[in-house]
């Protein structure tokens, strides 16, 4: 019963980690364009009539975009 | 990669069998991802006949979320599971002839299931094949012919690049060192169809 009254020793803070501020704009950097280029996205669907064909149109290009990015990337990575 | 297809002089001998390389490991790999693209078309058609119809809109909501979660997959925010062969393709294939090796490289590598995937982007690529081909096998070709052309690209540019007299290797390596960028970029990519698909589906 007395140690519920006793008095809470003092925990050691722990140390914040530094951010060194190259990986903080980075990161900073790095969600600001990804929130554009969802934004970006968002807004190419705007004059779209309807929901986007994959096979065709918008979805079409959006589609073979990405299968270019996706090779030049495989092959420039490694 | 690029380094097996580079020019081995600069005299026109040289030249014309570097671009003859080039050509056919670039052909292969177009043709190699076409393939691939159509086997998956034919694997979303046969799923298409067997499950009960749905609305191509759930489909691109699906593609979009799929987009979505290896978007944030691509940022390292969160963890899924990218199912991989890694395999790497043999040297000894190069020994007939660099010809007959740099096609056959060029064909698997165009496939991208045998070797390592390091972009979660490749697994929505594949996804998408599925969802066209059920509808159109052709479309799902010409996709895959786009991404197996695109990987022949650096092949082509490093050549050039030794012609003109820079050996690409200072570049590929600050390629390389930069793995993170090509994951920003992928992200960033898969972002804007995520917003694309399923802002469409939503708005």
């Amino acid at each position: 019963m007395a140690d519920t009254y006793s008095q809470p020793q003092p925990q050691p803070q722990p140390q914040r980690a530094e951010i060194r501020p190259e990986i903080r704009l980075w990161v900073l950097g790095l969600l600001t364009a990804a929130g554009l280029a969802l934004l970006a996205g968002v807004l190419w669907a705007v004059p779209v009539e309807g929901v986007v064909r994959p096979w065709a149109g918008v979805g079409l290009l959006a589609g073979a975009g990405l299968a270019a990015i996706v090779g030049v990337s495989k092959t420039s990575s490694a | 990669m690029i380094f097996v297809i580079v020019p081995l002089g600069k005299e026109a001998k040289d030249v014309a069998h570097w671009v003859i390389r080039v050509i056919m490991y670039t052909a292969a790999s177009t043709i190699g991802g076409a393939v691939l693209a159509i086997a998956l078309g034919a694997l979303g058609r046969g799923i298409r006949t067997l499950l009960p119809p749905v609305s191509y809109g759930w489909v691109t909501a699906l593609l979009g979320v799929t987009a979505l979660v290896y978007a944030l997959h691509e940022l390292n925010i969160i963890r899924l599971p990218a199912p991989q062969v890694g395999w790497q393709v043999p040297k000894w294939w190069q020994r007939p002839s660099r010809l007959v090796g740099n096609t056959l490289y060029g064909f698997v590598l165009g496939m991208g299931i045998f070797t390592f995937i390091p972009f979660a982007s490749f697994y929505l690529l594949m996804m998408w094949e599925m969802a066209v081909g059920a509808v159109d096998l052709r479309t799902a070709a010409v996709l895959g012919m786009i991404y197996g052309a695109f990987r022949g690209v650096p092949a082509v540019l490093g050549g050039i690049s030794v012609l003109r007299g820079v050996y690409p290797l200072p570049i590929s390596n600050w390629l390389i060192a930069r793995l993170g960028w090509w994951h920003a970029l992928n992200a960033l990519a898969l972002l804007a169809v995520a917003g694309l698909l399923l802002g469409s589906f939503i708005i």
